[in-house]
């Protein structure tokens, strides 16, 4: 059984959860009705916070070629919300296990979906993202999750951050 | 298994739900869960001048009043390094900027705080949990990476508890609660460190998590505190804890220890552990 430290923990989450419930959801997130709430942890500081709206995450990244639409929110160049001008824009990232290529779709100034248009990286794709093909043979393989010091997202990453910096622009 | 991915923290977090809602359902509170990452590293991250803990480390000498988030945080940090003896120190953020840690991965640009490098320690740093003030007594940049990961999943995880079945990774670092789409407890392969795709052991859990530290893919970003050098002799530990906060700064605190130090530590906290050795020899925990 964890003791000591180890056993607090559980009490740290709890009260950073709280506190930061507390201050951004003040009516209940039931299952049934909800939508998103920014989450804040900082109240105190006007600077961070104007800093956090402006920042691309959340990113839920599109999980196949299929679902991304990047025709959808190409012609619009409104919105630029979240510090992007909307549109499709293309990265590459680079790393010692190869190459990945990605289009980030930026709607309503923020990203919208990101797709793995090609890629050469030596590990499987299911590691950059969980692409529907790969889902299938995940259920069937001997683990559901790897832990480790991976850095496999760096390619990925770079790639990602190479598009927004066009969208930036 | 519904799956969601996101890219945060310097990495890439995935989300799997074993549920038969429809994703439409599932989305906007995974979507929720998700921005608790932002909000950590809007609290804890080195690499944004505006983000709390750097506004912190621009005041020196004086109790500054700080977020529950931030001074939980730091306090949690204080706990390891004085239980380690300093082994794991998270006052070293200067002296790991000057090594090269100091890249915005969001802009891949290079982010350093202008803090001169100083002989620092974790002595420095008071907190008032009841004031939730955190004073500085010298310059120095807080390095809260090796918590901070941890807490999102944590705190991800506490926002979907509605659901049953569920697991969220980010960076090698898990939590997973039910069962996986079998049925069964997850099975979580820990990577051996000689090598993509081999594992150097297999635990089924479920309510745990399991967060690695290693040297061997981000290179010598963990120092020992009491040498201020990159940690030797281990090249990972993998740590079964009950919260992914505690799994990740464990993991980490043991591999500044080293293994017959870390793996006490490890033994004292009640704690699970897979340490291997930069000889590849697996030692376990209990």
């Amino acid at each position: 059984m964890p003791r000591g430290l180890a056993a607090l923990s559980a009490s740290v989450v709890a009260a950073i959860y709280t506190a930061g419930y507390l201050r951004t959801q003040p009516v209940d997130l039931s299952l049934a009705s909800s939508e998103p709430t920014a989450v804040s942890l900082v109240t105190s500081l006007p600077t961070a916070t104007a800093v956090a709206a402006q920042q691309p995450t959340p990113v839920v990244i599109a999980r196949s070629v299929a679902t991304a639409t990047p025709s959808a929110a190409a012609t619009s160049s409104a919105a630029v919300a979240a510090g992007f001008k909307d549109g499709t824009y293309s990265g590459q990232g680079t790393s010692r296990r190869g190459n990945v290529w990605v289009d980030v779709t930026i709607q309503n100034g923020r990203i919208g979906s990101v797709t793995i248009t090609r890629s050469t990286l030596q590990y499987p794709v299911r590691d950059i993202a969980g692409l529907p093909a790969q889902t299938v043979s995940r259920q069937s393989s001997q683990v559901d999750i790897v832990s480790g010091a991976t850095y496999s997202s760096q390619a990925f990453r770079a790639a990602v951050s190479q598009a927004l910096s066009k969208a930036t622009a | 298994m519904l799956e969601f991915a996101t890219v945060a923290m310097d990495t890439l977090v995935h989300v799997n739900i074993v549920s038969e809602r429809p994703r439409h359902q599932v989305e906007p509170h995974v979507d929720c869960a998700l921005r608790w990452f932002g909000a950590v590293e809007q609290v804890c991250s080195r690499f944004d001048p505006s983000s709390e803990v750097m506004q912190l480390c621009r005041r020196v000498g004086e109790p500054v009043h700080v977020s529950t988030a931030l001074v939980q945080l730091v306090d949690f940090a204080l706990a390891l390094a004085r239980l380690s003896e300093g082994a794991f120190d998270p006052t070293l953020g200067v002296e790991l900027e000057q090594r090269g840690y100091a890249t915005d991965y969001r802009t891949l640009r290079p982010s350093t705080s202008g803090i001169a490098l100083r002989d620092v320690s974790f002595r420095d740093v008071a907190v008032d949990r009841r004031t939730e003030t955190i004073t500085l007594r010298q310059p120095l940049v807080l390095d809260l990476n090796s918590v901070a990961k941890g807490l999102a999943i944590d705190l991800a995880v506490r926002e979907l508890r509605a659901f049953d079945n569920l697991s969220i990774e980010a960076g090698g670092d898990l939590f997973a609660r039910g069962r996986n789409a079998n049925g069964k407890r997850w099975r979580v392969g820990i990577q051996d460190p000689r090598g993509d795709g081999v594992l150097a052991r297999t635990l089924a859990i479920s309510e745990a998590a399991v967060c690695t530290s290693g040297a061997y893919e981000r290179g010598a970003h963990v120092l020992d505190g009491r040498t201020h050098q990159p940690v030797a002799g281990l090249a990972s530990v993998t740590v079964v804890a009950p919260t992914a906060l505690a799994a990740d700064g464990f993991s980490t605190t043991a591999l500044a220890l080293g293994v017959r130090r870390g793996r006490e530590l490890l033994h004292h906290q009640g704690l699970q552990g897979v340490l291997v050795t930069t000889e590849g020899e697996v030692v376990e925990c209990p």
